[in-house]
Parts: structure tokens; C-alpha cells; sequence
């Protein structure tokens, strides 16, 4: 559908390549989309979800008539066109007041969407002002059983993960650690999935917590945590689902040859969580063995003719390796 | 948190949290996932403040082990990128891989099929000789970068010794000027 733009300069070609798909990827971009009859307190929220997605996030401005559900071609496009794989659409009808489709693209196309609809909301300017640097990496919990058994709020739990984690960074400094976003859903999980019914479904808090420590008197190593209420405070509701086709899933799921894990060949850990290597010793002549001048094959007062034992394959950790003890041979 | 808790207390308060079910880790996007039982009547009651008393406990509780969990990680001295001079402030610890597998946004990357020319230096055994290595090159009896061509260059310097050649010199010796060979023309 795009045309294929050929770079003129090393910074376009820079920029495209940056674009390009690659074996470790960029942390994922999001968009936020109104819809035609998306209203002040849907783009509020979205406003404030945005606040801990910057700088990998763009809010558009204006209007578009989507409906997710029913084709999500133009949000495909803009996708493709701003280089984002996630897309929250805002939206009030009534029969889904103020609800937020929340999608992922894989190749531009959708992945999974999930719709939430807001059922309280309080924003961030509702709280007390305390500020949080942005890009900051968050700490994410989910609490709840049905976030592990049923599979729409494994799917929400991917998603908000996806959505929140920033970017990938090996060494973290600990004066980062800034806040947390707790996502909370009561229910037992053992609702079944055809039930039909949304409605019976369990609400899904959320909730932005500033962290503040406090050092503890009995240990110094580990403070005390206590929290604040920082952010936008949601309910949502979960609405229509459309989950992944396994297809495209199972490819968006595939990790390139370069990061997966090299297994050494004949290493490996036993039961005992030892380390074990196999050393395969080549195969040894017998007849040219040098038995003069090795102490330890002189022969003994007792006339012990021990067993050589297999030479081949030897255990390393079983090292004590026993000379074999043979008659003096005359060697010509 | 009433107004009447102080710093004192809060001091004294547990680090620990207790579980019935081990939580899971995702070090790597800092996260935890928490699939003990909630107390449903809470959650389902009318009263708005001790749900979110409740909901902001059980987010501490995430918090504490979350915490914990980073603190017990190897802490990593130097700053940043490990030793880098510019950025030695803040205590940092390595973050292990990420767990939770999340879908990619593009598809993995196919190798592009090699050109004409790189399968036939491959074939041949071909490699890309040495870029040119700039001007300069280390001299050793200077100890230091001279340049190899140009002002002052490696190949203008004049020989230190030049032999004299007997029938051309005056029988002077040295006296006779620096016209001998390897010297280099003065410019008009």
C-alpha cells in the first residue's frame, strides 16, 4: 500500500533502516486515535496513559471515523505510516460509553484488540501534584488469579506489559525506581471464557502509585516500601475481545536465530544442579603402551590384575583415576 | 495513612511479605505477577475507600517483594555502562533478560541474498584489503605520531648521514655545503 521510499541522503537511509525489521527491536511506539464521537473525558484518559508512555508515544488531534471492530484498515495505516505498533482508540456511543480500544500490530497489521470500557475515573490533576520523571522505567504488578487463567485477561496482561515496560536496559539505576503501576482484578478465574456475558466478568483496577522509601530499622539492606497515589485511577470494564490469529501469532512469537539460547554440547547440569561434562578421549593402542618407567605399574607384591575399565568415555567428576595395574610386560 | 504515623514507625514496619502462593518475577521489565485470592467482598463492596485501601495494600505488598527481589540482583559498580568515568553517579544493578515472551512488532529480518559479486568472493576467497590507515605512523626512535607524507613528513626528512663523495667535494669535507645526495631541493 506505501510506496517504497528509496533513501537520497545517509540520514533518510539512517532513518529507514532504524525503521526496518531487526533482530533486537526498538521499544514499541504508541499512538493515541480519537474517534468521531470520542468525548473530553475519554481524551483526558488517554491523555494521562500517555503521560508514562512519553517519549514513545503520539496523540493525534483530530477526529477519525474507526470502527475497530469492524475494520481496522485505517488504523493499520497509521501504523505503518508513524511507525507505532500500539494504538489506543478513544471512544463514547451509547451503547459503549467512553470505552478505549487498546490494539497491537504485528507487520502493520492487527495483532489483538481489546476494548475497555471506563466505568470511574479520577485524573492525575485529581491527586496531589507529584511529579515523575519522564521515561522513566515503571514497576508493573498484576494481582489477581484470572490474570493467569483466563485467556482475555492474559491477553490485557500482555498488552499493558507490552504497553508500559519502556525500554529494554540491562543495568538500572536504583534512584529509578519511581513508581508502580498495579493492575488489580478480583475473581476467581474460573470463569469460563463462552460464558457470553461480559458483564459477569470482573472489573480491572488501575492504579499509579509513586514508591517512596524508608530505611528499616532492624536491617539496612532492605528499606521499607510505602506508596502514593499518583495517577489516573481507572475501572475498566472488559468488553469485545478479538484475539490473535495463531498464524500470525506463532510468527510474532518466533525469536531470531542470534538470541536464542547456545547450548554447549556435552555440557550439562545433573540432578544435583552440578555442572557435568562428557570428554570423549580417543581411542587408545594398547600395544603401544609405555609401561616402563610409570611407577605406579610397577608390580606389586600381591599379583592384582585389575579390570582397565571403559577408556573410551570418562565422567570427569568421577576423577580419581585409578592406574591400571598390569604385569610387568617386556616391550621390544 | 493516618497523619499521626511517623517517620519512627514507619521505620519499624516489616520488609518482608508473606504469600500464600510464591509470586512470579519478570526482573528484566520489572514486574511481578501475583495470582493469590483476592477478598472479593472488599473489592465487590460499596464502600469506595476501603477497597482502595485495600487495592493500595496488596500494591505495596507487589512493591516490597518487587523491590526486594531488585535489591538481591549483583550490583554493578562505575556507573552506566560499567566503568564509564562519565556517568559514575547511582548505584546499579544488572537487570537479567526479560521472561515474559511479548509479541514482537516486526517480523524477523530475512538475510538478504548475496549480491553477484559477494558470491564470487566468497567462492574465491576474496576479503575487502585494509582501508588506507590515514597519514600517520608511529615512529619509534621518536616515540611519537609523525606523518608519512606532506609538511614535515616521514619521507621529507633528510638523511642523517650522507657519505661525502670524494672527487666532487673540494677536499674541505663537511665544509663544501649540504650538496650531497638525498638532500632536498630548496623551492625557488
Amino acid at each position: 500500500m506505501m510506496r517504497i521510499v528509496k533513501p537520497k541522503n545517509a540520514r533518510s537511509k539512517r532513518a529507514m533502516e532504524n525503521r526496518s525489521p531487526k533482530a533486537i527491536e526498538n521499544t514499541k511506539k504508541a499512538l493515541t486515535v480519537r474517534g468521531s464521537t470520542c468525548g473530553v473525558l475519554v481524551q483526558n484518559a488517554m491523555t494521562d496513559i500517555a503521560a508514562y508512555k512519553q517519549p514513545d508515544i503520539k496523540k493525534f488531534q483530530k477526529r477519525n471515523e474507526i470502527h475497530p471492530f469492524e475494520d481496522a484498515s485505517s488504523l493499520e495505516f497509521f501504523s505503518q505510516k508513524n511507525d507505532a505498533s500500539l494504538i489506543i482508540f478513544g471512544s463514547n456511543s451509547k451503547k459503549r460509553s467512553n470505552t478505549l480500544t487498546w490494539l497491537r500490530t504485528f507487520n502493520f497489521q492487527v495483532l489483538d484488540m481489546f476494548e475497555l470500557k471506563i466505568l470511574n475515573y479520577k485524573t492525575m490533576t485529581d491527586f496531589k501534584k507529584l511529579t515523575i520523571n519522564v521515561g522513566m522505567k515503571p514497576l508493573i504488578s498484576f494481582v489477581g488469579p484470572i490474570f493467569d487463567s483466563h485467556p482475555h485477561f492474559q491477553m490485557v496482561k500482555s498488552m499493558m506489559l507490552d504497553f508500559f515496560r519502556g525500554e529494554q536496559i540491562s543495568m538500572l539505576d536504583l534512584a529509578g525506581l519511581q513508581y508502580i503501576i498495579s493492575v488489580t482484578a478480583s475473581g476467581d478465574g474460573n470463569i469460563s471464557v463462552y460464558s457470553g456475558d461480559t458483564s459477569n466478568l470482573p472489573s480491572i483496577n488501575f492504579r499509579v502509585y509513586k514508591i517512596n522509601t524508608y530505611k528499616n530499622k532492624t536491617q539496612n539492606k532492605v528499606p521499607r516500601v510505602e506508596l502514593e497515589e499518583i495517577g489516573p485511577r481507572f475501572d475498566f470494564q472488559l468488553g469485545r475481545v478479538r484475539e490473535a490469529d495463531p498464524d500470525m501469532l506463532k510468527q510474532a512469537m518466533r525469536i531470531p536465530k542470534e538470541l536464542q539460547p547456545k547450548t554447549k554440547k556435552n555440557v550439562e547440569t545433573d540432578l544435583l544442579g552440578d555442572k557435568v561434562a562428557t570428554i570423549h578421549v580417543g581411542k587408545q593402542d594398547l600395544m603401544k603402551l609405555q609401561t616402563r618407567k610409570m611407577k605406579g605399574l610397577k608390580k606389586r607384591r600381591k599379583d592384582e590384575f585389575e579390570d582397565e575399565g571403559d577408556d573410551e568415555i570418562e565422567d570427569v567428576i568421577v576423577s580419581d583415576e585409578e592406574q591400571p595395574k598390569k604385569r610387568k610386560r617386556q616391550i621390544k | 495513612m493516618s497523619e499521626s504515623t511517623s517517620m519512627q514507625s514507619i521505620g519499624t514496619r516489616p520488609v518482608t511479605v508473606e504469600r500464600a502462593i510464591p509470586v512470579s518475577y519478570d526482573l528484566g521489565n520489572l514486574s511481578v505477577f501475583d495470582t493469590n485470592m483476592i477478598d472479593s467482598e472488599i473489592m465487590s463492596s460499596t464502600d469506595e475507600a476501603k477497597k482502595e485501601v485495600y487495592l493500595q495494600s496488596l500494591a505495596r505488598d507487589s512493591a516490597q517483594l518487587l523491590v526486594n527481589q531488585i535489591l538481591a540482583l549483583p550490583v554493578v559498580t562505575g556507573g552506566r555502562t560499567g566503568g564509564d568515568v562519565n556517568h559514575n553517579d547511582g548505584v546499579f544493578v544488572k537487570l537479567p533478560d526479560p521472561t515474559t515472551q511479548l509479541p514482537r512488532e516486526k517480523p524477523i529480518p530475512v538475510a538478504k541474498p548475496l549480491t553477484k559479486w559477494e558470491k564470487f568472493a566468497k567462492q574465491k576467497g576474496i576479503t575487502p584489503k585494509g582501508r588506507n590507515t590515514g597519514n600517520l605512523v608511529y615512529d619509534e626512535a621518536k616515540g611519537e605520531w609523525v606523518k608519512k607524507w606532506g609538511y614535515k613528513g616521514k619521507n621529507q626528512e633528510e638523511p642523517w648521514l650522507v657519505e661525502i663523495d670524494e672527487k666532487a667535494a673540494n677536499g674541505d669535507g663537511e665544509e663544501s655545503g649540504n650538496k650531497g645526495k638525498g638532500t632536498k631541493k630548496s623551492k625557488k
